[in-house]
């Protein structure tokens, strides 16, 4: 008895393992170096109060929030799973205020537009039903009850600020576009702040303007059409902060557990 | 009533028109870091006949290739290579270079159980970069032409974009073959970060997209009987 309890142990532990890989693949990181700990890809959206797509240019001012979905959990969430049928992850950044968008020439015949927001902070939501418009269903704005209501439901776990978020536009010589966008997060609550801490790190990943007609074409290489009233598509990551913890172990030591 | 039956006729082979420009189909999200190899100038950053790769994870699918993946049995990567600077210009903030065509971009499908974890360990090429992350099956690839990245030394980030068209892979039969013309775009972060350690240059979060089906135009319908007075 005592060798069959240990042996369904084992196999409960080693199906929990699985689950989990299917995660830590995209979560592992070089050795000793901090890896992602949230990403978000397709799901998430950026919009403002004083912004004209067809010069990529928020206002002094205007304010910016970005609503979206999580895609993959790593430490210290690897036990939330973004796919969960009954539960989704949703996040919003906002009370992020333009200081304008500064554009020049760059490179053979090229411009830049450049963004810093000011004064943000962000959210994480683990809500019931799945209920968040995503990429397939997206509303134009505005859509009240919907954006960004649907995206702030739920149990808050997260929380935190941002220092200056910069987005970066870019169209090159050659007519495609390019952008990104960069600022450090330090949490500062939510019901799973104690697995994270106060550590400071990146949140950055790719920023995908809106063609400067959109939603109407032309739909030049590396826009993001979007229905009407959004700015931008972000696709990126929270990495995992210092004061993480890790607890390494040995499958000597996992099966001293159940001996 | 033979000329009604034959305009409603007409009118139904017209209704989908195509349009000048198309929507963008999401294909699939990724995460990973780059580097440059060759490096012959390791003084300047990507200067004119340096190489550009990058590697790292499939973290998400869109709707062509979901049906078609099982990222709980398997280990999904991507390596881009090939990419050589042609041309390089730099004002003492702003890099921009363009890249020689064509490079080449790679996604791999890897069995958690039988295959090896990819790992990026530090100054690629290494023990482990690329080669864990172009091990198992070559799931889909293409040619990638013009691709820029460019880099703000002043703001610490950057990004790239490129053409990619689909030609190989195992599951290349689930993009259309008139939608495999796509790109693939990314963010970068670059120092000061954490993440990054020796050896790469920037840590990456991007996609890749194709284009989506050829849509419809929307007419009146006597903007189409007007086609035929």
């Amino acid at each position: 008895m005592k060798r069959n309890i240990g042996v369904a142990a084992l196999l409960g532990l080693l199906a929990t393992g699985l689950l989990a890989t299917a995660a830590t693949a995209q979560c592992n990181p070089p050795p000793n170096y901090p890896g992602m700990m949230i990403k978000f890809d397709q799901d998430a959206w950026a919009y403002e109060t004083a912004y004209t797509t067809s010069t990529f240019s928020s206002a002094v001012g205007s304010q910016l929030t970005v609503v979206g979905i999580a895609s993959v959990f790593c430490t210290p969430f690897l036990d939330l799973d973004p796919n969960d049928p009954n539960t989704e992850y949703t996040f919003i950044w906002d009370n992020l205020t333009s200081l304008g968008t500064i554009s020049k020439p760059v490179g053979a015949s090229g411009m830049q537009y450049t963004t810093k927001y000011l004064g943000g902070g962000f959210r994480l939501y683990a809500g019931s039903p799945r209920n968040a418009p995503t990429a397939a269903i997206l509303p134009s704005l505005p859509a009240p009850g919907v954006v960004p209501d649907l995206y702030v439901d739920g149990t808050m776990i997260l929380q935190g600020v941002l220092d200056t978020l910069t987005t970066i536009v870019t169209r090159a010589s050659n007519g495609n576009y390019s952008g990104s966008f960069r600022a450090n997060y330090q949490c500062t609550g939510g019901t799973l702040y104690g697995r994270v801490g106060n550590g400071v790190n990146l949140l950055s990943g790719l920023w995908c303007a809106v063609p400067p007609n959109n939603p109407d074409p032309p739909y030049p290489i590396g826009t993001c059409v979007h229905p009407a009233g959004w700015s931008a598509h972000p696709s990126g990551k929270w990495d995992t902060p210092i004061t993480v913890p890790v607890k390494p172990s040995t499958w000597g030591t996992i099966k001293t557990l159940y001996r | 009533m033979m000329r009604t039956a034959f305009l409603v006729l007409l009118a139904l082979s017209l209704f989908a028109v195509p349009a000048s420009a198309q929507h963008s189909c999401y294909l699939l999200g990724f995460t990973g870091l780059d580097y440059e190899d060759p490096n012959p100038e390791p003084g300047t950053y990507l200067a004119i006949g340096e190489g550009y790769k990058a590697l790292g994870f499939v973290t998400d699918f869109g709707p062509f290739l979901a049906p078609w993946v099982n990222p709980a049995v398997n280990e999904y990567t991507f390596y881009l290579y090939d990419l050589t600077v042609q041309d390089y210009y730099f004002d003492g903030s702003y890099l921009e270079v363009l890249f020689a065509n064509p490079g080449r971009g790679r996604y791999y499908q890897d069995s958690r159980t039988g295959g090896t974890p990819a790992l990026y360990g530090v100054n690629p090429p290494n023990a482990t970069a690329p080669s864990t992350f172009t091990d198992g099956l070559m799931i889909l690839g293409g040619q990638i032409t013009n691709m820029f990245l460019t880099y703000d030394f002043a703001a610490n980030q950057g990004s790239f974009t490129g053409n990619i068209l689909f030609d190989e892979g195992a599951l290349l039969f689930a993009i259309p073959p008139a939608q495999r013309d796509g790109w693939t775009i990314s963010g970068l972060a670059g120092r000061p970060n954490e993440t990054v350690p020796p050896g790469y240059e920037h840590q990456l979060s991007g996609e890749t997209y194709v284009p989506g089906p050829t849509p419809a135009i929307r007419r009146t319908w006597g903007k189409i009987k007007s086609l035929y007075r």
